[in-house]
């Protein structure tokens, strides 16, 4: 079975879910959909992070997008890989 | 009727995203929430634009390119984003599907991209809400 790692936070949404779906107490349904999880901690909500993405942004100049190029996933890959 | 604190927004940033930042570069929909969100991007993205920034296709300095990655935070790829990916992807553009796994995953609120075909195919895929920049 593949396991996935999935967030703390994550698991809680998804447990909501999987618990609406079924309308019985079915507790075997649940434990299988948890045991094949590896659960990890969500990043910590670090507000002095944000504020320095906040910070980033007011202490760099930035130029107009206008006329700048959108570059595309595919031609970012082309660039890197030379395809 | 109590008041609830109004938690920050997870935004996820495609590469081509984070490209045009580091480039200089406004980017409307994203400067609108930065101080309402965490950002984050995923350790593919970072593998792609570290690569792209050492060949000289990002115009930025190497202080700009750390203070940028300072400032947000850099989320996992493992093996289930990398195998779903394949079959949400169809086989195609596996490396979208990956982004948008990541973002999914960590239960993100919106992913910004520049990528049209991207948007197109995700848009309407689970809870993520998807910008498309302009």
């Amino acid at each position: 079975m593949l396991t996935k790692t999935i967030t703390a936070k994550a698991l809680r949404s998804n447990l909501r879910e999987v618990i609406m779906d079924i309308d019985t107490n079915n507790t075997d349904y649940i434990l299988e959909y948890v045991k094949g999880l590896k659960v990890k901690i969500s990043p910590i909500r670090d507000l002095e992070k944000k504020s320095k993405f906040g910070n980033y942004l007011k202490t760099r100049k930035f130029k107009s997008s206008k006329n700048s190029k959108n570059y595309t996933n595919d031609e970012l890959r082309k660039i890197a890989y030379g395809q | 009727m109590a008041n609830k604190k109004k938690s920050l927004n997870s935004i996820f940033l495609d590469a081509n995203v984070i490209v045009k930042v580091l480039d200089g570069f406004e980017v409307p929909e994203l400067f609108e929430f930065a101080d309402t969100s965490e950002i984050y991007t995923s350790a593919v993205c970072f593998n792609i634009i570290a690569y792209l920034w050492e060949i000289g296709k990002i115009d930025c300095s190497k202080d700009e390119f750390n203070k940028f990655f300072a400032s947000i935070t850099l989320l996992e790829v493992g093996e289930y984003e990398c195998f779903q990916a394949l079959e949400i992807s169809n086989y195609k553009d596996i490396e979208d599907g990956i982004q948008i796994l990541c973002a999914q995953n960590n239960s993100m609120d919106m992913l910004l991209t520049y990528d049209k075909k991207m948007f197109t195919k995700y848009h309407n895929n689970g809870s993520l809400q998807m910008i498309l920049c302009k």
